[in-house]
């Protein structure tokens, strides 16, 4: 451990602006892109709305590849991919709630599917559930964005 | 109040540096750390090995269309020694507004 006694208050100060400067260029490198919240909104509706099929178990693998293949190519994309979603505690129980939801929605979806014989239901579902993932997408983005340039007016 | 001691392997300026901007991050590409930081391949390579050493950086390899790239990530107890760093510098500066470590 070094000797704090060697190093004056100015020093500190000049070190935390430097850390504070390379928090927010940690974030901007972290910021998704809007082809893959796009692209992730379009695979996840794929996945629900595949289940308007009679038997849409040999297909549900494309989709599953798909958002592999594109995590992996955003990772490569941006040099660097962010912790987890930022923000405040109240961010993360809303990921974690709306994690549940759909989970509740996707198997909701399934029996109505069957127990009515509604294949529209899948499609309509698919829709709003690739609409919403759209929409947490760009939220998230922001949420990147202004860790990015937090404090940098200062 | 407990005084928080400066860590002597964060304290170089690159090295801070780059856990500063492996905070936020799961994991960086050794070519935007090289960017970010603008030092040549070698410095940064010098200071990320002595993070590794000290069990603060980790270090994964992936290759793309046959090219080898790097990956490194901040470990946990790097982050616990970062923190403590940070800690360390808001009580000699004598900020209330740390950054986020």
């Amino acid at each position: 451990m070094a000797e704090n006694d060697n190093f004056t208050s100015g020093e500190a100060k000049d070190a935390l602006d430097s850390v504070r400067t390379m928090e927010r260029a940690g974030y901007r490198r972290a910021v998704p892109r809007r082809w893959f919240g796009a692209t992730r909104a379009f695979l996840i509706a794929c996945l629900f709305a595949l289940y308007a099929l009679e038997n849409p178990y040999p297909y549900i693998v494309f989709p599953i590849i798909g958002m592999g293949v594109l995590i992996a190519a955003s990772h490569e994309n941006l040099g660097a991919y962010g912790r987890d979603f930022p923000g405040t505690k109240a961010n993360r129980w809303a990921l974690v709630l709306f994690a549940a939801v759909m989970v509740a929605v996707f198997f909701g979806m399934i029996f109505i599917r069957r127990a009515y014989d509604l294949s529209w239901v899948p499609i309509v579902v698919g829709l709003l559930v690739g609409l919403i993932v759209l929409v947490t997408s760009e939220h998230e983005r922001r949420a990147y964005l202004a860790k990015a340039s937090e404090g940098s007016a200062e | 109040m407990t005084i928080a001691v400066l860590d002597t392997i964060i304290h170089a300026p690159n090295r801070l540096r780059i856990c500063a901007l492996l905070t936020p991050l799961q994991e960086a590409e050794f070519q935007v750390l090289r960017d970010e930081l603008g030092v040549s391949d070698s410095v940064l390579s010098k200071h990320l090995k002595q993070l590794e050493e000290a069990g603060y950086v980790a270090f994964r390899k992936g290759a793309v269309g046959g090219r080898q790239r790097m990956w490194a990530g901040l470990t946990k107890s790097g982050r616990a020694a970062f923190s403590g760093h940070v800690k360390a510098l808001t009580q000699l500066a004598g900020v209330d507004n740390a950054p986020h470590a």
